[in-house]
């Protein structure tokens, strides 16, 4: 990794930001860019960019709303007959939600330049876009306020890491460039001639590891209330994790919690490792004859309507929560408001905890469903 | 939909806890039910004929046999259900034995509603089940047999006996295995390279046995009936198709290597042959010794060849075999010297193992067969064996029995008395297990008139005195503490897998248990099938065990291997996965999951691919498979979720 430090001129660093981004179009390092733009005031959206004249225009790198995950956008760009070479602007969880898609083949990384960037947090879209895209008074989202990695992990994809953290006063940026950085885009960011930011890389060191521990304090006060959450809502099994410590959170208190799900699978669209091309969810799986509907009705005495809300979540939690990367993209999406986020961090806390396991940290490791080693579920 | 259930009172086994006449009486009116009827025995000739008849006179199309688990019958009722006319993959077992009466002997009640909702959720999945049709694969009939010791030697020469062709092989240099090396054999003393020598003979020139030595499996494709093998051949460094074996290198080769065949007790020339009845008859040179391989010097054995065989240059050739069949010979070794400290092996030279003794004892030995110390050559006047040295210790070794070191400690005692007459032999014992033909008179005569003295205790430790080495050990029998000052020491060590079992177990993609024995599919009723078909074991890879008992296995792995070559296609289960390319999102979750490599992503349709004949129909994918575009056939999402509700429900 090399320090080099993008000096913000008279219009700010997102401008600067831009600017560098439109030059990889402009000379070609690179085929395509997905970058965000304010597409109307307030309303934020991905583009796959080749125009570099419109990133330079309406580029907003920095837009501090997460519209859908940059991951999902990737994807679906490289996924089918991959060719040429599209560089993406990731936020540090859409990185690693990107790094779990390529090890579930569903994007190639030779197709990828990645570009990721540090990330103090985002707003909610719809409040942003009702604020005009003013945040005075807005509160980030609660998966932001808790999140543990503002910073990207920089060895996950080889690209580069745009450093923001702890720059705020000079509004300068650091770019970290991988050894292992596509040649063509390593020659434009040679040609820019960057003066070497090792001085605000370190100063930027040093504001992340402030801000990491600041999070976990909020992490730890967050997963603490969840359990209060838990154990109030409580009855049914109780169930031990890891770590020793038991609540009591069964079946019927999640149940509870996810009553007012109307099953319209929004979570699953917005979340970045949800990957099916159909979900089992919307095979003929699930369609039941009447008869059936009415002898699952009996032996309750009622059935929820639309039925197999719970089975549903359950269903993800189980596919997905190995990979979770803690976006917080799915209880952006649902409509309900249901505490996703909060049900699926701590399901994924226990899951990726159990088989030593972090999404999205490196491509070498591997999917504990795809692998098996004699102790993984041994009690430890 | 006309189903017919089938309930088996099994005896008591069932009938006795479950109320059997109530149970066909509720499924008589469950949904698509034809007819429900049960009788004594199933699987009895006339129950059997019952189903016929039912099947005949119900025009049923679908059988449900609710009795023992299908592991035991479920290929009887098949075969049942198709001669009458019914599809066999349209007939299900409801299992009522194992998961039902026997583990709720003390609760009839609940078993008998149990045995009805397993019925339920049987006719459930039968109504889902397809009318499929069985897949058939080629043979090619040939053979793989990986270790050229008896076993080894044993089924190969069974196998090509028979007719058909044989690739043996062997990872040295030389066949025979560790029979090779023994002096003599127990119960009968004979000769072990008199009765050996005629086998490796015959082996060597046997032309339908392709003898490959020096050589090591590295890969294994494809399934029973269809591998593919790539051996590698290692270097030796000479042109064997030249070498007359004429033994004029090894003569005037300058440099010197430890041998492996005399355990170590003596070096040999670098470019030898291992002993002299060694098949086949070609020297190796060991690189590692080899002054034109260490110093880039010599080249000694090149100039003296009469044939130019010596070839410094050779390199490792890989080649590929097909074979229908592979029996697993690999062998065994012995409790490595390092973790035996408290006896001194390894430290003490005349610490020695079996073997050891044994190359002692053997005419071609380094001693010619006279029982001399490896440290100064002197004759010992008193030897002490120990047995169960790594064997049935839990805490420093493993928890088995080795099997045959009761034996052959007896039989060293007595060899040596035979040679030693003024000498003493101590066995220190746990017990002894002589359980086979003449074993126990065997034993019996070394303590009685060879005066051979048994002492049942362990030795706690063994250390260096001047000349001697002090054994202290207790005799549990008088309860007193005994010391012995012996010339020589001989540990019984544990008979473990021969290294890189496990290994190998990998690349046949068949099992092993915990020490690395290869894991028989039945220990009673399959003992010399692995857990993968078309994969058989024989001999010590199984589990230690003597020779008598190693060419019996051997003959019996090869008449599984002939009895597959008996017919020219094998049927294959359809029941097997498939997967439905529309939902496949091509995420390879299936292709980690599967263990039999019968899946693979076809990366630019970006769908998984499934080979019909390597599925074993597990289910490992389907489960792995995060939407179901993956299915088991005749196990379908839809199947399993009406079978849980007509449980739950």
């Amino acid at each position: 990794m090399k320090d080099l430090l993008i000096a913000s001129g008279q219009d700010g660093r997102e401008k600067a930001l831009s600017r560098f981004l439109a030059k990889l179009l402009e000379v070609g390092a690179v085929d395509g860019l997905v970058v965000p733009v304010e597409a109307a005031a307030g309303v934020i959206t991905h583009v796959l960019a080749k125009d570099p004249r419109l990133v330079e225009r309406a580029g907003r790198p920095l837009a501090p709303v997460m519209p859908s995950s940059a991951a999902t956008v990737v994807s679906e760009i490289v996924r089918k007959r991959p060719s040429g070479r599209v560089a993406a602007l990731l936020r540090p969880c859409e990185a690693r939600a990107l790094v779990e898609l390529i090890k579930l083949k569903q994007a190639t990384p030779e197709n990828v330049v990645a570009i990721s960037m540090d990330c103090a947090g985002t707003y909610d879209p719809v409040l942003y876009r009702e604020a005009g895209g003013n945040v005075d008074g807005l509160e980030a989202r609660e998966a932001c306020r808790v999140c543990l990695n503002p910073a990207p992990l920089e060895d996950a994809l080889p690209g580069m890491v745009l450093g923001l953290i702890g720059l705020d006063d000079c509004e300068d940026v650091v770019v970290s460039v991988h050894e292992r950085l596509d040649p063509a885009v390593a020659a434009v960011v040679e040609e820019l001639g960057l003066a070497s930011g090792e001085d605000a890389g370190r100063r930027r060191k040093a504001s992340v590891q402030a801000l990491v521990q600041e999070r976990q304090r909020a992490y730890d006060r967050f997963i603490e209330d969840a359990r209060r959450k838990a154990v109030s809502a409580g009855s049914g099994p109780t169930v031990r994790d890891v770590s020793g410590v038991s609540d009591r959170f069964g079946l019927e208190a999640f149940a509870r919690e996810l009553a007012a799900c109307t099953g319209c699978h929004n979570c699953r669209v917005a979340c970045p490792v949800c990957y099916c091309k159909e979900c089992v969810f919307d095979t003929d799986t699930f369609e039941y004859e009447a008869g059936q509907f009415l002898r699952k009705a009996g032996r309750k005495g009622a059935l929820k309507m639309p039925s197999e809300t719970v089975l549903y979540h359950l269903t993800r939690m189980n596919h997905m929560s190995l990979s979770c990367v803690g976006c917080g993209q799915c209880e952006q999406a649902c409509p309900a408001h249901l505490p996703l986020f909060r049900l699926f961090a701590m399901a994924s806390r226990r899951t990726q905890e159990v088989f030593g396991y972090v999404p999205g940290m490196s491509l070498d490791d591997k999917l504990p469903f795809s692998t098996f080693r004699e102790q993984e579920l041994e009690p430890r | 939909m006309r189903t017919g259930v089938f309930v088996c009172w099994c005896g008591l086994n069932i009938g006795g806890v479950v109320d059997v006449p109530r149970v066909v009486e509720e499924i008589s009116h469950y949904p698509g039910v034809a007819r429900a009827v049960d009788y004594r025995y199933m699987c009895s000739d006339p129950g059997q004929q019952l189903i016929k008849d039912v099947i005949r006179e119900e025009r049923l199309d679908s059988v449900v046999i609710a009795a023992c688990s299908p592991g035991m019958h479920e290929a009887t009722f098949q075969s049942v259900a198709a001669s009458a006319g019914v599809n066999p993959y349209r007939c299900e077992i409801a299992n009522i034995r194992e998961q039902c009466s026997w583990p709720h002997q003390n609760e009839p009640g609940e078993a008998t509603r149990k045995a009805i909702e397993l019925i339920q959720a049987a006719i459930e999945k039968v109504r889902g089940d397809e009318a499929l049709s069985a897949l058939s694969i080629p043979v090619t009939r040939r053979a793989l047999i990986i270790g050229a010791g008896i076993a080894g030697m044993q089924a190969a020469l069974d196998i090509a006996e028979a007719g058909h062709e044989v690739v043996l092989v062997e990872r040295l240099p030389h066949i025979g295995g560790h029979m090779a090396q023994l002096s003599e054999t127990f119960p009968t003393l004979d000769c072990s390279q008199c009765i050996l020598t005629p086998k490796t003979s015959e082996v060597g020139r046997h032309p339908r046995i392709k003898l490959l030595t020096n050589s090591e499996v590295e890969s294994i494709s494809g399934y029973v009936g269809n591998f593919t093998v790539r051996i590698r051949r290692k270097a030796t460094y000479v042109n064997w198709d030249l070498c007359t074996g004429c033994g004029l290198c090894t003569e005037k080769c300058p440099s010197r290597a430890s041998s492996t065949f005399e355990r170590g007790l003596v070096k040999e020339p670098a470019i030898s042959i291992a002993f002299p009845q060694a098949v086949p008859h070609k020297p190796v040179i060991s690189a590692e010794a080899c002054g034109h391989f260490t110093k880039g010097k010599c080249g000694v054995c090149e100039k003296v060849c009469p044939v130019g065989a010596i070839d410094y240059q050779q390199q490792d050739a890989l080649f590929e075999e097909k074979v229908g069949a592979i029996v697993v010979a690999t062998g065994y070794d012995l409790h490595p010297k390092a973790k035996v400290g408290e006896y001194g092996y390894g430290v003490y030279p005349d610490v020695i193992d079996g073997l050891e003794f044994e190359r002692l004892n053997s005419a071609s030995g380094p001693t010619q067969g006279q029982i001399r110390r490896p440290s100064d050559g002197k004759v010992p006047k008193e030897v002490v064996f120990i047995q169960c040295v790594g064997s049935r210790d839990q805490e420093n070794g493993y928890p088995y029995c080795s099997k045959i070191c009761c034996m052959y400690t007896a039989k060293h005692a007595r060899l040596y008395k035979h040679k030693v007459s003024d000498g003493q032999p101590y066995v220190f014992y746990m017990d002894i297990r002589a359980g086979g033909k003449g074993y126990e008179e065997f034993v019996q005569h070394a303590t009685e008139e060879e005066g051979v003295l048994y002492l049942r205790g362990r030795v706690a430790r063994v250390f260096q005195d001047g000349d001697a080495l002090v054994v202290f050990g207790v005799d549990t029998l008088s309860g007193k503490k005994v010391e012995i000052r012996a010339d020589m020491v001989v540990l019984a060590t544990a008979i473990v897998p021969a290294s890189g079992a496990k290994e190998l177990a990998r690349v046949l993609k068949t099992a092993t248990d915990q020490y690395g024995f290869f894991s028989e599919a039945h220990p009673k009723l399959r003992p010399v099938e692995s857990l993968t078909r078309g994969i058989y074991i024989a001999g010590c890879a199984q589990a230690p065990k003597d020779i008598p008992d190693t060419v019996t296995q051997a003959g019996s792995a090869a008449a599984k291997v002939l009895a597959l070559f008996s017919a020219e296609r094998l049927s294959h289960s359809p029941a097997v996965a498939a997967v439905d390319e529309e939902l496949c999102s091509g995420c390879g979750v299936c292709v980690e999951a599967c263990a039999y490599d019968a899946r693979t992503l076809d990366t630019r349709r970006r769908v998984a691919v499934v080979n019909d004949v390597l599925c074993e129909g597990c289910g490992a994918c389907a489960v792995a498979c995060p939407n179901g575009a993956t299915r088991q056939k005749n196990a379908s999402r839809s199947q399993v979720f009406s079978m849980i509700d007509a449980v739950v429900g």
